[in-house]
């Protein structure tokens, strides 16, 4: 940049020093996005395929979605776990695969991890037939766990009447990662509407 | 169009010519005026226009990427959107150093920049099918905007992060406060963050300043406009969560602090600063007294009830007290802005307080109308007020008359 120029418009040293920040917090902002889409475009862990119904709200802040329910939300679907777990509190589940099938199912929920390894355990189940998962207690004996919209386009046809499975990443944290919806083995796309 | 200075340096040029001054007084006298002259950047059209058309180039690009979403590769949105950002933001900092603090396009392009952080978090989102809290977005959104909004002294970017701030604190504090009460409450917190903020901010730039006064001044009105309807939501909405009120009292606390210190070393201590302040009081004291009764430190009064279309409707007395003094406070603010505009000779004002008034009456008119008796009283105490009214503004009418006979 030609001194000449700067000094020209009158922008100080403090002016300058200024707009070098601005340039460095934007280049944070840039290698802040890079580094989520870099995150989220290769979750680590296992891949695990669950059955799903579908709904299909909108929502003006975040558009239109198919909101996903899974049966393992539900502190009833579990043979095995406490009779109350609180609303707030931290849940870990175990979601083992159905015998002969391709699907996972709830298993056993606890308050903590430790607890859960005890009652899968009991159970008779060895690591490797079964993932643990964490998630959040949003109201008494109903639990989140981040996966229940699944985004489309305006105007998408719902897709209530289909067999949809969800693909559910789970990352070594415990964590669930929504991937994509299959109906019949094959990845399900969103049908737009015609009008 | 000639400028206030330009207009008093021909008018002095020509009392110079006829010989009533000399040109040392009349240069002194410009350069007097050029020095009072408030700085008037944001105010041109052209820059309106700019800015315009950068929030109309950001909704339309969220958009048409909407709307082709089948055809565009997530790939190549997330390029598209990386690109667009890193353009906008870069070409804003290269013309402003290439051209100063004021230059209209870089202001635009920056403004450009930041909205487009909160479309790159909502694109990623939804690419990834991440089911997050929208709050925690505006955080997101807020905190990368504060930083350049200080550095580049720039008044549009503090009006994108006084929104972005405002809007995390609404979706989030829905989600954090258990009870209406308790969160429309809190919610008195922004008018007086931002009214703390406008002193803190008259130190650095003057426009900043003004921006966030008028905002904070807007939620302050808009805050004592729905004090006016306490008895529809002072409910429990879910069980009490802990720390809800001592986090409200701390909140509380902090914004205060703000507004007194913002308040008191205000650069340019004005007449609407102070005003605000006054109105800020009385409010504050309703809204605690709001949440005294909720919480039960003080009794729980009488239970008042009417039918309304076959329905009863039961309130507390002490609600219901906070509720009619609130609409009170309301209509007083509204005639004294009518009062004062009228006084000063500023119309903004007059129209302002004349609008608040119709407002609340066309408000209140549908909010109270319900059984014979509950209409009855509401259509008494408004026809006294507007009597009240009609004698103060005959009064005042041939005051004039007799001034100006």
């Amino acid at each position: 940049m030609p001194a000449a120029t700067v000094g020209k418009n009158g922008l100080g040293k403090r002016g300058k020093l200024a707009i070098l920040l601005a340039a460095l917090v934007v280049a944070a902002e840039l290698a802040f996005f890079l580094g989520w889409i870099l995150v989220e475009s290769n979750p680590p862990g296992r891949e695990i395929k669950v059955a799903v119904e579908t709904h299909d709200p909108r929502d003006f802040l975040r558009g239109q979605y198919v909101e996903l329910d899974f049966r393992f939300e539900d502190r009833r679907a579990y043979a095995s776990g406490p009779e109350l777990i609180p609303a707030g509190q931290e849940v870990w589940v175990a979601l083992a695969r159905q015998p002969g099938k391709d699907l996972y199912q709830a298993l056993a929920c606890d308050a903590s991890s430790a607890g859960l390894a005890a009652r899968v355990a009991t159970a008779g189940f060895r690591n490797g037939d079964w993932v643990e998962v964490k998630g959040r207690v949003i109201r008494d004996n109903f639990f989140d766990f981040g996966i229940n919209r699944f985004f489309v386009p305006e105007g998408t046809l719902e897709p209530s009447r289909l067999d949809l499975v969800a693909v559910l990443g789970v990352t070594e944290d415990g964590e669930l990662r929504l991937r994509r919806l299959e109906n019949a083995g094959v990845a399900w796309e969103p049908v737009p509407a015609k009008f | 169009m000639a400028g206030f200075v330009d207009k008093l340096g021909e008018f002095l040029g020509l009392a110079e010519t006829e010989g009533m001054l000399d040109s040392a007084t009349r240069d002194r006298l410009i350069q007097l005026a050029r020095s009072r002259e408030k700085p008037r950047h944001f105010g041109r059209l052209a820059h309106q226009i700019t800015f315009l058309g950068a929030t109309g180039l950001v909704i339309g690009f969220i958009l048409l990427v909407g709307a082709n979403w089948f055809s565009i590769s997530p790939t190549l949105k997330l390029a598209l959107f990386l690109t667009l950002f890193a353009v906008c933001h870069a070409a804003g900092l290269i013309l402003r150093w290439r051209g100063g603090a004021s230059n209209a396009l870089a202001e635009s392009l920056s403004f450009l920049g930041c909205g487009l952080f909160l479309g790159g978090l909502a694109l990623v989102t939804q690419i990834f099918h991440l089911n997050t809290n929208p709050a925690h977005g505006l955080r997101v959104w807020c905190l990368a905007t504060i930083p350049l909004a200080l550095l580049l002294r720039s008044t549009p970017l503090a009006g994108l992060a006084t929104l972005s701030a405002c809007l995390w604190y609404i979706v989030w504090g829905g989600d954090y406060f258990t009870s209406n009460t308790v969160y429309a409450a809190s919610l008195l917190l922004l008018p007086a963050c931002l009214l703390g903020l406008a002193g803190l901010a008259g130190h650095f730039r003057h426009m900043t300043g003004v921006l966030f006064r008028t905002v904070g001044g807007f939620l302050l009105a808009l805050f004592l406009y729905f004090l006016g309807f306490f008895r529809h939501f002072n409910y429990a909405t879910r069980e009490s969560k802990p720390g809800g009120n001592t986090s409200l009292i701390l909140f509380s606390s902090l914004a205060i602090l703000l507004l007194v210190l913002g308040e008191f070393t205000s650069p340019r201590p004005d007449r609407a600063s102070r005003l605000a302040l006054l109105l800020f009081i009385p409010t504050l004291l309703l809204d605690y007294a709001g949440l005294a009764v909720y919480s039960q430190t003080i009794e729980p009064g009488e239970t008042l009830s009417f039918y309304s279309f076959g329905t009863l409707h039961s309130y507390d007395w002490h609600f219901l007290a906070i509720n009619i003094a609130a609409a009170v406070l309301w209509f007083v603010w509204c005639i004294w802005l009518v009062w004062a505009g009228v006084r000063r000779e500023k119309d903004w004002q007059v129209i302002l307080g004349i609008y608040g008034t119709a407002l609340g009456f066309i408000t209140r008119y549908f909010d109270l109308i319900g059984s014979l008796e509950e209409t009855g009283v509401s259509f008494l105490a408004g026809g006294a007020l507007l009597l009240v009214l009609g004698w103060g503004a005959e009064k005042c009418r041939r005051r004039l008359l007799a001034k100006t006979a």
